[in-house]
């Protein structure tokens, strides 16, 4: 190897996710998960980091998701098309299916990825807003743990907020 | 675990964070979602945060010439295009009836965090608010033997000290004596001011008051002050500030920006985090003056001047109230209790919102909020759970 490709060769970290999956990712798409640039920091990255918490479906979309705001960042374009892109690549990112959105607000969040974190947040209070209680509790799979007595005194402390 | 149990456990901290960027009364309904939600939106935590992120709105006051009085929150969009204001039709309710007010005009004070002062007058008699439309609570302040009589004047402030966290009313009197012939203030034999902390039960007496002035305005609270535009007894205005966390008055930068002119139409606000004034003396301009740096004679500015089109311009004797500006440029502004209206920056126009046609209206920025009122102490707490007809 040539010291001129040395230097232009770029680091490459290995994250294994909970069923097992390895993916292969550039130093500058790593350290944007905040969890992992405290283990190259801390020089515990090697062989590969696991993470138990993210499947191999979602660290997919968590990746493109980085590489994506990476490669923008660096891109040499203005602020502003480069703010507009990522507005749009955004928008276009949160288009999934409320489960999936879920599972990425929660890898977001364990893997300390700020941006995406309140992303996820955003879309999903948005997705809440104007939906019934039943229609909430279906989306978040919660049940409805009150008793009948319990319901009733909450509702009628807000009786007029109830639709 | 399977992906539905992982779900089902998802942290109270995320789960505090979605909620906590919802609007004030999506939240109430989630509180019956399940006894984990609740747990989360009843904690101090969650109100700040909420508070936090809550984007201001409009409180409106709407007068119908029926006599019936409403009250509505209004959000609009910071859009660069499009400041749509739109309302929840279950945020309204009518004033008179759901605070127990028997007769009267009721005029807004002051809104803070979620809390609106409102003030009810008939007559010679005085009764004042403290209500969160959201939680619909409201307190009604002790009622003193206050009376007053043209041509005395009272004017009121709702101010939060910033150290102590206390929320405060403030009321100024002055007995005036007038010139019979013009008309103009004299003499002024007598003046008071009285302050009522919420959560104490009392209103208190302020030594030295050295505020004998003539003032039209409520109090416009900013970076922990009360301000009022008044007049003294030669005409020239200046700024009244109240400091509400030491409750003295304080000695306000001078000069006034505006032109001195004997109708005196120059009301404070607070645009872009700077303390403004918006001056309607001219028969064919707005201008708005920005205080860049707070306290700072030589940082207030010119920033806006708006030529009037034909429907607004000639002698106006209102007060223009700037309220907001947008990302844009756009500006949200009032004139007195008439109409809203937006100045366009792109096109340099002015355009009239139809928020309730032929309705007077009275407008303040305001901030939905969760915020109790049981967090005070207070004997007359009261709820109105009523939805309306």
């Amino acid at each position: 190897m040539s010291s001129s490709t040395e230097l232009t060769e770029k680091k490459v970290f290995l994250l294994k996710s909970l069923d097992g999956v390895i993916f292969e990712v550039e130093e500058s798409v790593a350290v944007q998960l905040e969890v992992i640039r405290e283990l190259i920091e801390g020089d515990c990255a090697r062989p590969f980091i696991s993470l138990y918490n993210v499947t191999s479906e979602i660290l997919a979309l968590v990746i493109e998701y980085c590489k994506h705001h990476a490669e923008t960042c660096s891109g040499g374009t203005s602020a502003t098309i480069a703010d507009e892109d990522l507005k749009t690549f955004d928008n276009e990112f949160m288009n999934v299916d409320e489960n999936i959105l879920l599972e990425l607000c929660s890898a977001a969040d364990y893997l300390d990825i700020k941006s995406l974190f309140e992303l996820t947040c955003r879309t999903l209070a948005s997705l809440i807003k104007d939906r019934t209680i039943i229609e909430v509790r279906k989306m978040f799979n919660v049940e409805n743990d009150f008793s009948v007595v319990e319901e009733k005194a909450v509702r009628k402390e807000f009786a007029w907020a109830f639709k | 675990m399977s992906d539905e149990g992982f779900l089902m456990n998802l942290p109270s901290h995320i789960i505090l964070d979605i909620l906590s960027r919802l609007p004030a009364q999506s939240i109430l309904t989630c509180k019956l979602v399940c006894k984990k939600w609740l747990r989360v939106i009843s904690t101090p935590e969650f109100a700040n945060l909420h508070l936090f992120r809550s984007p201001p709105g409009l409180v409106v006051f709407i007068h119908e010439s029926g006599g019936a009085e409403f009250c509505r929150l209004f959000e609009f969009n910071d859009d660069a295009f499009d400041h749509d204001l739109h309302y929840d039709p279950e945020i309204k309710f009518e004033l008179s009836a759901s605070l127990g007010i028997s007769s009267g005009a009721t005029v807004q004070v002051g809104s803070i965090n979620g809390l609106v002062c409102l003030r009810n007058f008939y007559r010679k008699y005085d009764a004042l608010y403290v209500c969160n439309p959201i939680t619909r609570e409201y307190v009604a302040l002790p009622v003193l033997d206050w009376l007053f009589e043209f041509p005395s004047q009272v004017t009121y402030g709702f101010g939060l000290s910033i150290i102590s966290g206390q929320y405060k009313v403030v009321r100024i009197f002055h007995e005036c004596v007038l010139d019979p012939t013009t008309g103009t203030i004299l003499s002024i034999p007598k003046y008071e001011c009285h302050v009522y902390t919420l959560g104490t039960g009392s209103w208190r007496s302020i030594e030295g008051v050295p505020f004998a002035y003539n003032c039209r305005s409520v109090g416009l609270f900013f970076n922990g002050n009360l301000h009022w535009v008044i007049q003294d007894l030669e005409g020239s205005e200046l700024i009244s500030c109240f400091d509400v966390e030491k409750e003295s008055f304080q000695p306000f930068p001078f000069p006034f920006p505006g032109e001195r002119h004997k109708r005196a139409l120059h009301s404070l606000g607070v645009v872009s985090d700077c303390l403004c004034l918006c001056d309607n003396t001219s028969d064919s301009e707005i201008v708005i003056w920005v205080m860049k740096e707070y306290g700072v004679k030589k940082s207030w500015i010119k920033e806006f001047v708006i030529s009037k089109m034909p429907d607004f311009a000639g002698t106006s004797y209102e007060m223009v109230y700037a309220l907001k500006v947008f990302e844009n440029g756009d500006i949200l502004m009032s004139w007195e209790d008439y109409y809203l209206f937006f100045y366009r920056n792109q096109s340099k126009t002015l355009q009239q919102v139809e928020v309730v046609p032929n309705n007077s209206i009275q407008t303040m920025l305001h901030v939905p909020s969760l915020f109790s009122l049981k967090n005070f102490t207070e004997n007359n707490l009261y709820t109105y759970c009523r939805r309306n007809p």
